[in-house]
């Protein structure tokens, strides 16, 4: 078998604060095979977004990987230099942010910005630089990518402007994509067409993609796999169809039938009781315990390792412990 | 057309705003057509949904409705009164009954006044209310809606975020209304909390036998909570029907579309591809014809003549498109 193209070991992330330490990404594993898209759910604040900026290094200070190794394409991230991560960043793994606006430069043309990524990662010459700049424009779906290249972002609409963003990510042809919430700032009929794209672009490409969202539906008609997320940790991950019909962790249970649904009616929601714990307080047993239903006095004690339920399904959850 | 159900009736509503200046020019003639000749009812008792993209007018009509705007064109009756057609002073009377809840309870609250002081103004400002009797009034209310009255001399921000709307939702049930405009209440709140506070507005709803304007994005949200549902697009009411009508048997183009483009959480149903391409267009000076027209994939050289209207295809379900009402 081959090794996975990422593979996240015990990865741990903290924030310096002036209040204390808040552990955002809190001993997480993660594997992402070859053309595989891992999707990573998970409420605000449950550390998905800090995972995803820590496997590119860019955490923001006073945040810090205090733990752990990212091993990418056989090599550990956490050891490289500064210049070295540098030319991985953007090339072989590059990422989509949740708001297009923010993230396009509002004085430089759109062209120019997609330019930047295939000179700065690319021995190519200007004039093939623009061609293979063109070529990414049509094919992120863009009409007329001779005249759009010349415009600047605010005169392009949030989902032009995605995929714009989506052209740069795919410049270089990377290895893996990280999308962090790509669609939650569009409307849902642009954000279909967003979804098509990325689908078509793992098909063509071959890429891996992690999809960082909020939102299940979302997930479930993307990805193969699926990662919960709770409190800085990966609580159960599996098949997508696995994770969605047969879900085994509490929180995972009840997190499905906190959502309204579409194709279903439903009189009433199932809700969580209790908030997330405060990330800046050390957790003492499994972080879910407080507002679980199933707990037990091993979950005040000790954190649930993963345990295993059939190849692929883990779930850390003590009702799981083989007897 | 009013019924001695009907609490309030839109009549022939139009909202236009004067498109931005651009750098040089300082007024223009452009309007954007935000609400554009808008006609329902809601019933007593009802949730009537509006749901749509960003854009389509839906919080236009939602303030409009309730007065916040001041109409282009046409009426609101609220207990059969023309709510512009009211002096000041009996608009300030008929305020109580109708009350509001925002978006973003981080926003929506004022960060320097406590809980007991954003709760209890509206009831000291109408004169509803002596002191002591305000503070029994504004635990009752915070009870209610499932905080502890203790908390009651916090600041916002000591509350999570789903408390929070908790706290403006108290802010509009202590005057007891009739009508809650309710604006994109839960899309600043997670999953597990937007649950809570739905179940919450049904429970009150029921209780106090309140009447819901909800708008959202979010048309499993919108499924949840109403019983009846308006689509809009570009500033037109598209389609209007009883929930499960409108869900299971859509009629309009767009309805169609937009019900398809939102993903399931059943990986046995697989998304279909992007029924309709590219984006919105912008509601300045609209052509006349249908809104949908470009972006329709059913459209005819007919749609472009006029406006087709909202008309009733049986059951209460209404629909405004050429192709289904054969006009």
């Amino acid at each position: 078998m081959l090794p996975p193209l990422l593979d996240v070991r015990d990865l741990e992330t903290s924030f310096f604060t002036e209040r204390g330490i808040v552990k955002a990404v809190d001993g997480v594993n993660l594997s992402i095979d070859k053309g595989e898209i891992v999707g990573l759910v998970g409420e605000s604040g449950c550390g998905k977004s800090t995972l995803g900026f820590s496997i590119l290094r860019l955490v923001p200070p006073p945040g810090k990987i205090v733990k752990g190794e990212i091993w990418f394409n056989g090599e550990n991230l956490l050891k490289k230099s500064k210049e070295e991560i540098r030319r991985i960043r953007g090339c072989q793994i590059s990422m989509i942010f949740q708001e297009p606006s923010t993230s396009l430069n509002p004085v430089f043309t759109v062209g120019n910005q997609i330019l930047e990524a295939i000179l700065l990662h690319q021995n190519v010459s200007k004039d093939e630089a623009k061609k293979i700049m063109i070529g990414l424009l049509g094919m992120v779906g863009i009409p007329e990518p001779e005249r759009v290249e010349k415009f600047y972002s605010l005169d392009l609409s949030g989902g032009m402007q995605q995929r714009i963003m989506i052209a740069i990510a795919i410049a270089c042809k990377p290895k893996l994509i990280i999308a962090d919430e790509p669609t939650t700032a569009l409307d849902v009929t642009t954000q279909t067409q967003i979804l098509d794209l990325l689908k078509g672009i793992q098909k063509e490409l071959g890429t891996s993609i992690l999809y960082i969202t909020h939102n299940l539906a979302v997930i479930c008609q993307l990805c193969d796999k699926v990662g919960i997320a709770y409190a800085g940790d990966i609580v159960e991950f599996a098949d997508k169809t696995v994770c969605f019909k047969e879900p085994k962790h509490p929180y995972t249970i009840k997190l499905f039938n906190a959502i309204p649904r579409l194709d279903k009616k439903v009189d009433r929601l199932e809700t969580i009781a209790g908030s997330v714990p405060d990330p800046s307080k050390p957790i003492r047993g499994c972080s879910f315990q407080p507002r679980c239903d199933f707990s037990m006095k091993i979950c005040n004690e000790q954190k649930p390792p993963p345990f295993s339920l059939k190849p692929g399904h883990m779930v850390k959850c003590w009702l799981f412990k083989r007897k | 057309m009013q019924t001695p159900d009907t609490l309030i009736e839109v009549k022939n509503l139009k909202k236009y705003f004067p498109a931005a200046p651009g750098f040089l020019t300082k007024s223009s003639k452009l309007m954007v057509h935000a609400v554009d000749d808008i006609s329902f009812n809601i019933n007593k008792g009802e949730t009537l949904g509006l749901a749509g993209e960003s854009g389509c007018g839906k919080s236009t009509l939602g303030k409009t409705c309730i007065g916040l705007y001041e109409p282009t064109e046409g009426s609101v009756y609220f207990e059969k009164r023309n709510i512009f057609e009211l002096k000041k002073k009996q608009m300030q009377k008929l305020r109580p009954k109708i009350q509001l809840i925002f978006q973003d309870p981080y926003s929506s609250l004022n960060p320097r006044l406590t809980v007991r002081t954003i709760v209890g103004e509206a009831l000291s400002f109408h004169g509803l209310a002596k002191k002591e009797e305000a503070n029994d009034l504004i635990a009752k209310t915070l009870e209610k809606v499932g905080l502890d009255p203790k908390h009651m001399n916090r600041y916002p921000h000591e509350f999570s975020g789903g408390q929070r709307q908790r706290i403006a939702i108290a802010r509009a049930l202590i005057l007891n209304p009739l009508f809650v405009v309710a604006d994109e209440p839960t899309s600043a709140l997670d999953v597990s909390i937007q649950a809570a506070i739905l179940n919450l507005m049904k429970d009150l709803q029921e209780e106090q036998k309140l009447t819901y304007l909800f708008i959202s994005h979010d048309m499993s949200t919108v499924r949840f909570i109403s019983n009846r549902v308006g689509i809009m697009y570009m500033g037109k009411l598209v389609e209007l029907g009883p929930t499960e009508e409108l869900f299971l048997n859509p009629q309009h183009p767009y309805t169609k579309a937009l019900i398809e483009a939102i993903p399931v959480p059943d990986p046995d149903i697989e998304m279909k591809p992007a029924v309709i391409k590219g984006d919105v267009p912008t509601p300045v000076n609209p052509p006349p014809g249908c809104r949908f027209y470009k972006r329709c994939q059913e459209a005819t050289p007919n749609c472009r003549k006029a406006d087709p209207k909202l008309i009733d295809i049986g059951g209460k379900h209404f629909v405004s498109c050429y192709k289904v009402t054969n006009d």
